[in-house]
């Protein structure tokens, strides 16, 4: 199945001068796009290969995005900001042997040598006659391994079909439409937006991932008056924290938070900018490809939210679920279990992890189950509630402690969203660590109120007070470097 | 544009990368800077605020598309 290459072919037939791709001062319409993606996929040399896709984020990756599907081929982000070892560590698991890039003097000439390259041209020109090619994969993520190795997640076209047959009927757009791209290839998110632009004759409205990616992704959408936005819930921090939130954005129709657990203020702060916008809550782990729940987020009150966090929803319509304790059986209704999504989106496995494959991926009447380690629950309206992490729980002096529960208080201490707690254990104790945003605090302040609202084993033994929280290149709060300022 | 607010503009960079030897010019953006990610990108905003005692709205931090758009509304800043 293969439904949404073809429609991307339909639309630069059917529409072949509305807009496909706004980057910058730059664009391209339908047929623009698909004949220079024909023009580059005649470059390439292989096929039913993984090809190395360098994320400049310019005009041109988007065209190599689809050069690489035109030819056969599927993609591996190749993110210029993750450091040489990890990318050559990606090459290596993924047997990248061409890559599709710029030739840019600034690029450390380590990254051209790990392979062929395939420069952009200066100009395309139409190919006389290009037969498109079709291959099972459609790209391959790699996140952060428990071990330090990065895990290959390979994802076929099979798998996205299915999440597009959802989101098809969920959002159905057209040529008048605006979707926002504000996320690095390398995040799966990326391909969602542009599949719900380019399947469905929109026009995809890419921001500048450098500096700011909240503020550009804000500026993108108001300067084009996109009315399909995606981000993350922290990108509200550095709107608010830049005071965009008093410039209207009445044109935005829908707006999905996906990428991190909402916090319903966060809902209701957008609101107040994109005054007619519906909210959408979308959870999915990346082998699940990109999305396997989504939550309209209506008016919520405090009973239905968890540690203030909004409800992850409903399966898509090709995810089934299911919530199981310990052993593996279901649970009971409102009761606290991990959830297991199953189905034509669920990836086969790890690339070359076939013991990590097997922990957590299994088969069951020809679908594929996948174990997300994410602790939820059902509620009375039968909307799934995270929880946290199967393993964000920990054990202090004996205790069970959830972490989300505490950060939870911490975020009503310091009245932000910027709190996270980490655990961390020495010579076998464990204790809690805070990191909090805040200009006037002061870490005695907090703990002095975090002790009137938890046990003493559930209180932070310190509090980081941070100007800001490290954000990662994922757009995520980048835990790893708050681990560090514990270690030292 | 001031050649004394280009060498203040260059202290604040200096400060917040703590590397003596950043000389930025009109065209630098945030590619050319490691490091300069969204938290640092905040940090240099609250560097010039307190520099030139003024306040940059988040309106004309979305319009600053590089360094030389930096200087150009602190020189307006200032005169104003």
């Amino acid at each position: 199945m293969r439904s949404h290459l073809e429609k991307i072919l339909i639309h630069s037939n059917v529409s072949p001068e509305s807009l496909a791709l706004i980057v910058g001062k730059q664009s391209l319409t339908y047929r623009e796009l698909v004949q220079r993606a024909c023009y580059l996929a005649r470059q390439i040399p292989v096929k039913n290969n993984n090809i190395g896709l360098y994320t400049d984020n310019n005009l041109d990756m988007y065209v190599g995005l689809l050069a690489i599907w035109f030819s056969g081929n599927a993609y591996v982000p190749i993110n210029h900001k993750f450091p040489l070892d990890r990318l050559q560590r990606i090459v290596a698991e993924s047997e990248i042997q061409y890559f599709i890039g710029v030739k840019d003097s600034a690029v450390d000439s380590a990254i051209y040598e790990m392979g062929k390259w395939i420069f952009y041209p200066s100009s395309y020109s139409e190919p006389a006659q290009f037969e498109i090619q079709y291959f099972e994969w459609a790209y391959t993520l790699f996140t952060s391994g428990s071990t330090g190795i990065p895990k290959g997640i390979p994802i076929s076209h099979n798998n996205v079909e299915a999440l597009m047959l959802d989101m098809w009927e969920r959002y159905p757009l057209g040529n008048g439409n605006k979707v926002l791209q504000a996320f690095e290839l390398s995040f799966d998110v990326s391909i969602a937006c542009i599949l719900l632009a380019w399947t469905q004759g929109a026009a995809l409205v890419v921001a500048d991932v450098n500096g700011i990616t909240a503020v550009q992704a804000f500026k993108s959408t108001y300067d084009h008056q996109v009315d399909f936005v995606v981000l993350p819930p922290s990108a509200l921090f550095y709107i608010k924290k830049l005071k965009l939130l008093a410039m209207p954005l009445p044109w935005v129709k829908t707006t999905l938070f996906t990428g991190e657990a909402l916090p319903y203020n966060v809902v209701e702060e957008w609101k107040s900018c994109a005054t007619h916008s519906v909210v959408d809550n979308a959870y999915g782990p990346t082998e699940g490809t990109v999305w396997s729940l989504i939550d309209r987020i209506d008016s919520l009150t405090s009973q239905q939210l968890v540690n203030g966090l909004c409800p992850i929803g409903g399966a898509l319509k090709t995810i089934d679920i299911r919530i199981v304790n310990e052993q593996g059986t279901t649970v009971a209704p409102g009761e606290r279990g991990e959830l297991w999504i199953g189905g034509p989106q669920i990836f086969n496995g790890y690339v070359h992890l076939p013991e990590k494959t097997h922990e957590v991926v299994f088969r069951e009447n020809d679908k594929n189950w996948y174990k997300t380690g994410d602790i939820v629950f059902e509620n009375d309206a039968q909307k799934i509630m995270y929880v946290n992490r199967k393993d964000n729980q920990v054990q202090v002096n004996g205790y069970r402690v959830e972490l989300g529960e505490v950060e939870h208080h911490l975020r009503n201490e310091i009245k932000s969203d910027a709190a996270v707690v980490l655990s961390h254990s020495h010579d076998g104790v464990t204790e809690l660590y805070a990191f909090a945003e805040s200009e006037v605090l002061q870490s005695e302040n907090i703990l002095e109120g975090l002790r009137k609202k938890m046990p003493g084993y559930m209180v932070p033994r310190k509090v980081f007070i941070l100007p800001s929280l490290p954000i990662n290149s994922s757009g995520k709060i980048d835990k790893a470097v708050l681990r560090k300022l514990i270690e030292t | 544009m001031s050649h004394n607010i280009e060498e203040r503009v260059n202290g604040v960079f200096r400060r917040i990368f703590k590397n003596d030897s950043i000389q930025v010019q009109r065209a630098t953006t945030a590619k050319d800077i490691a490091g300069w990610d969204s938290i640092t990108h905040l940090h240099i905003i609250g560097g010039m605020e307190e520099e030139f005692n003024v306040e940059i709205t988040g309106f004309e931090v979305m319009n600053m598309e590089n360094v030389g758009d930096l200087f150009d509304l602190l020189t307006d800043k200032l005169a104003g």
